[in-house]
C-alpha cells in the first residue's frame, strides 16, 4: 500500500485515540456546565491530580487497575469537597465560580509541583493491554494496544453516560435540571443533591481521564493547562452542555490536531483555532449547543 | 463629611508629586523591579478593567495581546532593523488590529462563554508562539531588544518615566472615554444590548471597538514589557501570565481603573517578598503561586470589589466614625439600621412611632 495511505491511516488512528481522551475529559466538563452553569476552570487541575494520585497508587501497589480506581475516586471526592466547600455557596454567580476555580487551579498546580516536582512520570499498563496489536495497512503493521483500549474505553464511557442520562431516574432529574432547574426543585426533587452527584461524576471523569491519558502519554506539570484548553475548545466547538456535542467536538479537534501536526507542523494550532472561529461564526452556540 | 471629601483631593495632589519624585529617592531595584514592573503589569490589567467595566467583558486574551505586541517589537527591531520607537508604535497598532479580530470572533458570545473563548484564544496564541519557528522563534523567542531609553539597568529613571507617562496617558484617556458619548454607548450596550440595538446602535461593532481599545492598551504594556526585559519567549504569554492579569485586575478591583495599578503593585510586592512570608510556621519560600492563589481566592470569596473596594469601605467606615465623633452628643440622624425602640410595658404596639427620620 502506498506510503501516503499508511501514513494517513496511522495519523487518523492517532487522531481518533486523542479524540477518545479529549472526549473523556470534556464529557465531565460539559456535564457540569450543562446542569449547573458552573465553568470549572480547575478541570485541568483535576485531570492532573487524578494522574498523580493514580501514579502514586499504581507505583505503590504495582497494580494499574487500582491506580485507575484511586485516581477516579480520589478526584471525585476532591470534586465533592470543592462543590460543597465553595461552589454550592455561590450558585448562580457563574463568573465568580469561574474565578474561584481559577484560584483553586493555581493553588493545585503549585502544590502538585511542590509534591511531585518537575519530573515526567510514566505508567506501565498491565500486560493485557500493553504492547502492540497487528493491524493491516498502518505504519509498521502494528498499533499500540493501549491506545486501541483507550478508544474502546471512550466508547464505553460515552455509552454509560448516555444510559445514565436517558435510562435512569437521576438522568431524568439531570435532563430536567438542564431545562428548568427551578421547576425541578418545585416538583420536590432535591436539586442540590443532583448537583453534587453531577459534580462528583464530572470530577471523577477528569481523574479517570488523568490516569488514562497519563498512561497513553505521560504526566508532568503543565498538563493541567493543556487539558483545560482542550476541554474548552471541544465544548465550544461541540456545544456547551451537550454530551453528543462533546463527542463531535472531540473527534474534530483530535483529528485536526494530529493531521495538522503531521501535514503542517508549525501551524497545527492555528488549524484548531480556525475551526473554532469558523464554528463560532456560523453557530455561536456550538454544533449541537442550544442558543443561550 | 467635608473631611472625607478632602482626602481624595489631597491624594490627587500628593500622588502625582510622589510618583514623579519617586525615582530620585529610592535605589534602582525599587525603580525597576517594583515600580516599573508594577506599572507595566498595571497597564495590561487596566485594559482588562476597561473592557470589564465599559463592556462587561472579562477578557483573558489581554496577556496574549501584550505578548503579541512584544513579539512584533522584537521582530521589527531585530529582523527589519527599525528604530525602537516606530517599532513599538507599529507593534501597538498590530495589537489593536488583532484585538479587533479577537473581538470579531468573540463578540457574539457573552459572559462565561466569552471568558472561555478569550482563554482559548490566548492559549492558542501561546502554542502558536511555541511551535512556530519561522516567525516567533519557537521556544527560544527573541533577545537583545533595546527601548528608546536604552538599557533600563543603566538608565532606570528614564525608563521609569517612560512607563509612568504611558500609564498616565492610558489612564486619563480611558477615564475621559468613559464620559464621552462613545463610552456611554459602550455602557449602554453592556447594560442592555437589545435596547441599544433597537435604538440603532451597531452592537457588534461597538464590542469590536472595545476589544480594539483593549488591544491597544495591552499592546502598550507589551512594548514596555519587552523594553524592560529585553527578551521575549513563549513563557511570557503562557497560561500563568494570562491568569496573572486576571488576578491583578480582580485583586485590585474591577470597579475602577485605578484598581489595576493597585492590584499590580500588590502582585509585584507579593511576588518579590513571598519568600519572607511565614504564616503559621509555613514558609511561602518558592511557593509564591500558592500565596498569590490564596490571596486571589480570599479576595473573590470575601471582597468581590477587590482592594479598592476594601479601601472605599474602610473610608466610609472611618468617615462615619469621624463624623460621629465630631457631632454633638445627641440623637444620631442617619443610621443604616433602625435602633429598637424601647417600648413601655403598657404601650399599644400599633401606637409605636415608626421613626420616619431613621428611614431617610
Amino acid at each position: 500500500m502506498a506510503k501516503f495511505a499508511t501514513d494517513f491511516l496511522t495519523v487518523g488512528l492517532n487522531g481518533l485515540t486523542l479524540a477518545a481522551l479529549y472526549f473523556i475529559v470534556a464529557s465531565g466538563f460539559t456535564l457540569i456546565f450543562g446542569l449547573m452553569r458552573t465553568t470549572n476552570m480547575a478541570h485541568g487541575s483535576l485531570y492532573l491530580l487524578g494522574a498523580y494520585i493514580g501514579w502514586t497508587v499504581a507505583d505503590a501497589t504495582g497494580n494499574w487497575w487500582l491506580g485507575v480506581a484511586a485516581g477516579s475516586l480520589g478526584v471525585g471526592l476532591a470534586g465533592v469537597a470543592i462543590h460543597v466547600g465553595m461552589l454550592a455557596r455561590m450558585a448562580g454567580q457563574d463568573l465568580r465560580q469561574a474565578l474561584v476555580t481559577i484560584g483553586l487551579s493555581i493553588i493545585f498546580a503549585d502544590l502538585l509541583l511542590a509534591r511531585y516536582g518537575g519530573l515526567t512520570y510514566q505508567f506501565r499498563p498491565p500486560d493485557l493491554i500493553a504492547g502492540s496489536t497487528s493491524i493491516p495497512f498502518v505504519v509498521g503493521g502494528a498499533y499500540s494496544t493501549y491506545r486501541l483500549f483507550l478508544l474502546a474505553v471512550a466508547v464505553v464511557v460515552g455509552g454509560a453516560l448516555w444510559l445514565i442520562l436517558n435510562r435512569t431516574r437521576i438522568g431524568v432529574y439531570i435532563r430536567a435540571g438542564i431545562d428548568d432547574r427551578d421547576m425541578l426543585s418545585a416538583l420536590g426533587v432535591n436539586v442540590s443533591r443532583v448537583f453534587l452527584f453531577v459534580f462528583a461524576l464530572g470530577a471523577g471523569l477528569a481523574g479517570f481521564a488523568g490516569v488514562m491519558g497519563a498512561t497513553a502519554l505521560s504526566v508532568s506539570p503543565g498538563e493541567d493547562g493543556r487539558y483545560l484548553l482542550s476541554s474548552l475548545v471541544v465544548v465550544i466547538v461541540g456545544g456547551m452542555g451537550s454530551l453528543g456535542g462533546a463527542a463531535i467536538g472531540a473527534l474534530i479537534i483530535g483529528l485536526a490536531e494530529q493531521f495538522g501536526l503531521f501535514y503542517l507542523p508549525t501551524y497545527s494550532v492555528v488549524l484548531t483555532f480556525v475551526i473554532m472561529a469558523g464554528v463560532l461564526a456560523v453557530r455561536p452556540q456550538g454544533i449541537l449547543g442550544r442558543p443561550a | 463629611m467635608t473631611r472625607a471629601r478632602k482626602v481624595p483631593a489631597l491624594a490627587a495632589l500628593l500622588v502625582p508629586v510622589a510618583l514623579v519624585l519617586y525615582p530620585l529617592l529610592v535605589p534602582r531595584f525599587w525603580i525597576l523591579s517594583i515600580a516599573s514592573q508594577a506599572i507595566i503589569l498595571g497597564i495590561v490589567a487596566l485594559s482588562l478593567v476597561f473592557m470589564a467595566g465599559q463592556g462587561g467583558m472579562v477578557s483573558l486574551a489581554q496577556a496574549a495581546l501584550a505578548g503579541l505586541a512584544a513579539y512584533m517589537t522584537a521582530i521589527l527591531t531585530l529582523r527589519l532593523g527599525l528604530p525602537a520607537l516606530p517599532a513599538g508604535l507599529i507593534a501597538v497598532l498590530i495589537a489593536t488590529l488583532v484585538g479587533a479580530l479577537f473581538g470579531a470572533i468573540a463578540s457574539r458570545s457573552q459572559g462565561i462563554y466569552f471568558l472561555m473563548l478569550t482563554l482559548a484564544l490566548a492559549v492558542g496564541f501561546f502554542y502558536l508562539a511555541l511551535q512556530n519557528y519561522d516567525l516567533f522563534g519557537g521556544h527560544i523567542g527573541f533577545a537583545g531588544v533595546l527601548g528608546p531609553t536604552g538599557s533600563p539597568r543603566e538608565n532606570p529613571a528614564a525608563f521609569y518615566y517612560l512607563c509612568l507617562a504611558t500609564a498616565v496617558a492610558a489612564y486619563l484617556s480611558l477615564r475621559y472615554l468613559a464620559r464621552a458619548p462613545l463610552g456611554l454607548s459602550f455602557q449602554g450596550i453592556r447594560d442592555n444590548p437589545r435596547r441599544m440595538w433597537a435604538l440603532g446602535y451597531w452592537v457588534s461593532l461597538h464590542r469590536v471597538a472595545i476589544f480594539a481599545i483593549g488591544g491597544l492598551v495591552a499592546g502598550l504594556s507589551g512594548v514596555l514589557g519587552i523594553w524592560y526585559r529585553g527578551s521575549i519567549s513563549p513563557g511570557t504569554v503562557d497560561l500563568t501570565r494570562t491568569i496573572d492579569v486576571l488576578i491583578i485586575a480582580v485583586v485590585g478591583g474591577l470597579g475602577h481603573p485605578i484598581g489595576a495599578f493597585v492590584g499590580a503593585l500588590f502582585f509585584v510586592l507579593v511576588q518579590t517578598f513571598a519568600s519572607s512570608v511565614v504564616v503559621l510556621g509555613f514558609s511561602f519560600d518558592e511557593r509564591f503561586n500558592t500565596l498569590i492563589g490564596l490571596s486571589f481566592l480570599l479576595v473573590v470569596l470575601f471582597a468581590p470589589d477587590g482592594l479598592i473596594g476594601l479601601a472605599a469601605r474602610a473610608r466610609v467606615l472611618i468617615g462615619r466614625r469621624l463624623a460621629d465623633r465630631r457631632r454633638d452628643p445627641g440623637p444620631p440622624v442617619v443610621r443604616p439600621v433602625p435602633e429598637p425602640v424601647p417600648v413601655d410595658a403598657g404601650a399599644d404596639p400599633p401606637s409605636t412611632p415608626t421613626q420616619p427620620l431613621d428611614r431617610s
